[in-house]
């Protein structure tokens, strides 16, 4: 047995209450004359008879409601005395929670392996070369700083080959001389 | 003596001045907000999310905690107990989306209990509704809330929903729109499609 079509949603609105006056004149004519709708109304009025008595709305007692009141009262004070840094995550939706811890503990990982590459590139291509640079530097500097030196050298060298060349020179200027102060003294 | 009477005055104001007095930090005010709004919370979250005490206690202390922290940015554009209520269902629905995470997770290395398992639980938690002692009406009972919360669980979520706010807690199809965030049109949609599965459903019951 079907209701009208044309009715339909007039015998689910008035199942439900919810027919303004108007909607509830016209479906009332309807009603009085229709056979079918009239059953159908009866038969969904059961169904939510049966539904409600099936599940009965829990009916809480003050004694109950005192306690939840007091357990509600308890986080509340807690909450208020929390540090400012662990009431951020109710400022936070809470579904977005688990996705931000994600992201950070990725974020940490992918910087820890991209640190750790960086530091390999590091070492492999760049700290050759400065160790080649600072050896460069550094033997700059070795070099200015005993240029002076050098230039010492260079006198000592001078002096060292003029004593040579008078060294070599020497034996015979000597014998000579000998030989002219011997000649002198014979 | 003093604050009796403070106490009485705050009972008497009406939900605005509450609500104004709760967004100055005034205990007594918030106070009577939980005890006006308990046992209306209480039944919506006991159909929507479960019927355990515990969580459902849960829940409900979870709603108020998120209203109360909340409440200086209630602006009042709609009523506050269409606020509210909105606040209930979204934690009824964070609830629901945490729970079925973690019994898929669960159902993974556990067996899914058997149908007539869950009958004799649920039969065990759910006080006998108009208290027979014939065992025959006492079995009849339950397996009718039984047939009845397996009809409403194989319901899509929304119908499923709005079903439960219209008939067992008995809010109007402009409240619920309000309170979902949905056109009138299409909770009435809802509403008539769940009716017409239910129906079919729970024909037996219905026609016996």
């Amino acid at each position: 047995m079907k209701p009208c079509s044309d009715y339909q949603e007039m015998l689910l609105l008035d199942v439900y209450g919810e027919l303004n006056s108007a909607e509830r004149h016209d479906w009332g004519n309807h009603l009085s004359t229709c056979e079918h709708c009239r059953k159908e109304k009866e038969q969904l009025l059961r169904l939510l008879q049966t539904i409600k008595t099936a599940l009965p709305t829990p009916t809480l007692s003050p004694d109950k409601i005192a306690e939840h009141v007091r357990s509600i009262q308890w986080k509340l004070r807690e909450e208020a005395n929390l540090p400012w840094w662990r009431k951020m995550r109710f400022l936070l939706p809470q579904r977005l929670i688990p996705a931000l811890t994600t992201a950070c503990l990725l974020l940490i990982i992918i910087s820890w392996f991209g640190l750790k590459e960086f530091r390999k590139f590091d070492i492999l291509s760049t700290s050759p070369q400065t160790t080649s640079e600072e050896q460069i530097n550094r033997n700059d500097l070795e070099v200015v700083k005993n240029l002076e030196f050098l230039k010492e050298m260079e006198d000592v060298e001078k002096l060292v080959k003029h004593l040579d060349e008078t060294g070599s020179q020497s034996p015979s200027t000597q014998t000579e001389n000998n030989i002219n102060d011997g000649g002198d003294d014979v | 003596m003093e604050a009796e009477t403070e106490e009485n005055t705050v009972s008497l104001l009406n939900d605005e001045e509450l609500v104004t007095r709760a967004k100055a930090d005034d205990q007594r005010a918030i106070t009577e907000l939980i005890h006006r709004y308990q046992p209306k919370v209480y039944a919506i979250a006991f159909h929507l999310c479960s019927d355990e005490s515990d969580e459902v206690r849960d829940v409900t202390q979870e709603a108020f905690l998120k209203a109360i922290r909340s409440i200086k940015k209630f602006r009042g554009q709609a009523s506050f107990s269409t606020w509210f209520y909105r606040i209930v269902v979204n934690t009824c629905r964070d609830f629901l989306r945490r729970k079925r995470k973690k019994e898929r997770l669960f159902s993974l290395w556990q067996g899914k209990p058997h149908d007539n398992e869950v009958l004799q639980e649920k039969s065990k938690e759910q006080p006998d509704p108009k208290g027979h002692n014939n065992p025959m009406a006492v079995f009849t009972g339950k397996q009718l809330t039984h047939d009845v919360r397996k009809a409403l669980r194989a319901l899509p979520d929304k119908q499923r929903m709005v079903f439960q706010l219209k008939v067992l807690n008995e809010m109007t199809i402009r409240e619920i729109a309000q309170v979902t965030g949905s056109s009138e049109g299409t909770i009435k949609s809802h509403l008539f499609r769940a009716t017409h599965s239910l129906r079919n459903v729970l024909k037996d019951w219905v026609e016996s």
